[in-house]
């Protein structure tokens, strides 16, 4: 980067985080600290519900995903829209009624204590390890692109970010996440103009757009009712609505954000904002993802754009056959842009084709040199095309708009967590009566404790694909659980506390079982099942406990 | 529901509603048809 682009990265993280601070008032109070004592407007909310969820990941990882696949991976928030407005016609004017500091504080007046400390600490550990893998996903691209080490990176991201919610409690977590969500579709929009100038000096648009479609990249929607294929019509409309329901209807992280709204009105407006943008916002994504692909098709790409073992390869038992993979590709990547050039379509994709085969033979032998079987670059695709051919200045920009992105998805969910600890844990069950400042300090204390914490799980799980692999399967076999406990409170007059608490536990038992024992079922399926065992199960018990 | 002042303001918002679910099927069925254009 150059030095401009340092300047751009270093004004505006420092910009993000002092204004945030600035805009943070009445958080002497512990509902200012937790819940901007009810006053920000539906717009704030809704850009930082939207920016909970925008991770790093989800700027680099979805426009490599979509280099590779294309648009399908748009079908995974097809439930959303329509959880927004069951979650609007239902739990959101409820909590904001209840006056409720947690989701699962409602829970210990619809049931008992028992059911309320479960679900939260079920969220708790959840919500620790997943900050964690956070933290380390983005931090395992930047440290590539800039050459830091790890626990460098994941400091870098962490300190400020454990400063500015520490300190400035929710309301710094929104006020960031709005800056953020602006330059993250700002940057991504000047990406798109710079794909479509580079794509458009060697072939008209339509005729670019005629190739992906060839390649498929354009197959958005998969109409098969097919269980064990993760992306389909069915799994984002059925999974991905069950998913969302209970994401932003019993995750602290997001029930969080929308107690924060003025009225219910504004936090009605917040999540339906999210229902409008969301679909299109990915899709802005994933199109750039698809554009990389074409800017490639007539730019000569590297072979492999996680670079982290080049020197390795290079000196390492397999470097003649790396060498002899390279030249075939840059001799295909010539074959492949005559051709499109030439529209030829049929030789197109033969080279294309002949393409993906030696990028998953280099891949073999960089997994064969270094040993890292989880070895892939889909994630360094688009910081590749970022630090390579984005003009001097907006790359700073960019690559400050995913350490922000990084920051603003782990200070939603470091709030979150120290809220639910401290409402949920330490005044439910050990300080009962202690006045604001008593628990504003245990809260700042809390909340900086969980930001160490994840900086550990972070370094640990940057250099532990499998811990990162059982995090996100554990995610997916709580929620739909959780989700069966709050449609039990929520939906039914007949279920009791007995009946709630053993559905929870049959509900995980059930989920568990299928997760490792049936692994064909695609995890966005999980909820869906976890959701109806914990209904049944706690409906059944209801009617023997009464 | 009915519409009142301060932080209960409630007001109903059926057409939104409404909106978001047409917006989304036309959406989906967009996506599809730029999917079939392409087979």
């Amino acid at each position: 980067m150059s030095p401009i682009d340092w300047g751009v990265l270093v004004i505006y993280l420092t910009w993000m985080i002092w204004d945030g601070l600035r805009r943070s008032t009445n958080t002497d109070k512990v509902e200012g600290y937790f819940l901007a004592s009810r006053s920000l407007p539906w717009w704030a909310v809704g850009l930082s519900v939207m920016a909970t969820q925008m991770s790093a990941i989800t700027i680099v990882g979805t426009t490599g995903q979509a280099y590779a696949t294309g648009l399908r991976f748009v079908q995974f928030y097809f439930g959303l829209p329509i959880a927004m407005v069951i979650l609007s016609l239902t739990v959101v004017p409820f909590f904001t009624r209840a006056r409720v500091y947690t989701a699962y504080e409602y829970l210990e007046r619809r049931f008992d204590v028992r059911v309320r400390t479960a679900t939260s600490f079920l969220f708790l550990i959840g919500r620790a390890f997943s900050l964690g893998v956070v933290l380390a996903a983005p931090a395992v691209v930047i440290s590539t692109i800039l050459n830091w080490s790890i626990p460098v990176t994941v400091l870098v991201i962490a300190i400020p970010m454990v400063f500015y919610t520490s300190f400035g409690g929710v309301q710094a977590v929104a006020w960031t996440d709005v800056k953020q969500m602006v330059v993250v579709v700002f940057c991504m929009a000047a990406s798109v103009g710079v794909l479509i100038w580079g794509i458009t000096r060697d072939v008209p648009l339509s005729h670019a757009i005629n190739l992906a479609g060839a390649t498929g990249r354009l197959q958005a929607v998969d109409t098969r009712f097919n269980l064990s294929e993760t992306y389909t019509l069915w799994s984002g409309l059925i999974g991905g609505l069950f998913l969302s329901l209970s994401y932003f209807g019993c995750d602290q992280s997001q029930v969080q954000r929308y107690l924060t709204a003025k009225s219910i009105d504004e936090a009605r407006h917040s999540l339906l904002m999210s229902a409008f943008v969301k679909i299109p916002l990915q899709l802005l994504i994933l199109s750039t993802g698809i554009l990389v692909f074409l800017f490639y098709s007539f730019q000569a790409p590297p072979m492999l754009f996680n670079r982290a073992y080049d020197a390795q390869v290079a000196g390492g038992p397999y470097a003649a056959e790396y060498s002899s993979l390279q030249q075939q590709f840059d001799r295909e990547v010539v074959a492949r842009t005559d051709a499109g050039k030439a529209n030829d379509t049929e030789k197109f994709l033969a080279s294309d084709s002949r393409l993906r085969d030696l990028r998953a033979q280099a891949a073999d032998v960089v997994k064969k040199t270094t040993g890292d079987q989880r070895y892939s670059d889909v994630n360094y695709v688009f910081p590749t095309f970022i630090t390579t051919h984005l003009p001097v200045g907006l790359v700073g920009l960019m690559i400050a708009a995913i350490f922000a992105a990084a920051m603003s998805a782990s200070s939603g969910e470091l709030s979150a967590l120290s809220s639910a600890t401290i409402i949920d844990f330490y005044q439910r069950h050990f300080v009962r009566n202690a006045d604001d400042a008593h628990y504003l300090r245990a809260s700042k204390i809390a909340t900086a404790s969980w930001g160490l914490f994840s900086c550990f799980v972070a370094m640990y799980a940057a250099n532990q694909g499998s811990l990162i692999e059982v995090v996100n399967r554990y995610g997916s076999f709580f929620y739909g659980s959780i989700l069966g406990v709050f449609i039990l409170a929520l939906l039914t007059k007949r279920a009791t506390a007995t009946g709630a608490f053993v559905g929870l536990i049959a509900g995980m038992a059930v989920v568990l079982s299928v997760a490792f024992g049936m692994p064909w079922v695609a995890f966005l399926w999980h909820n869906l099942i976890g959701a109806a065992v914990v209904v049944i199960v706690g409906m059944a018990v209801s009617s023997f406990s009464r | 529901m009915s519409a009142s002042p301060g932080p209960e303001r409630d007001t109903a918002m059926t057409g939104t509603y409404v909106a978001v679910i047409v917006i989304e099927a036309l959406i989906i069925v967009a996506l599809w048809m730029l999917g079939r254009m392409y087979s």
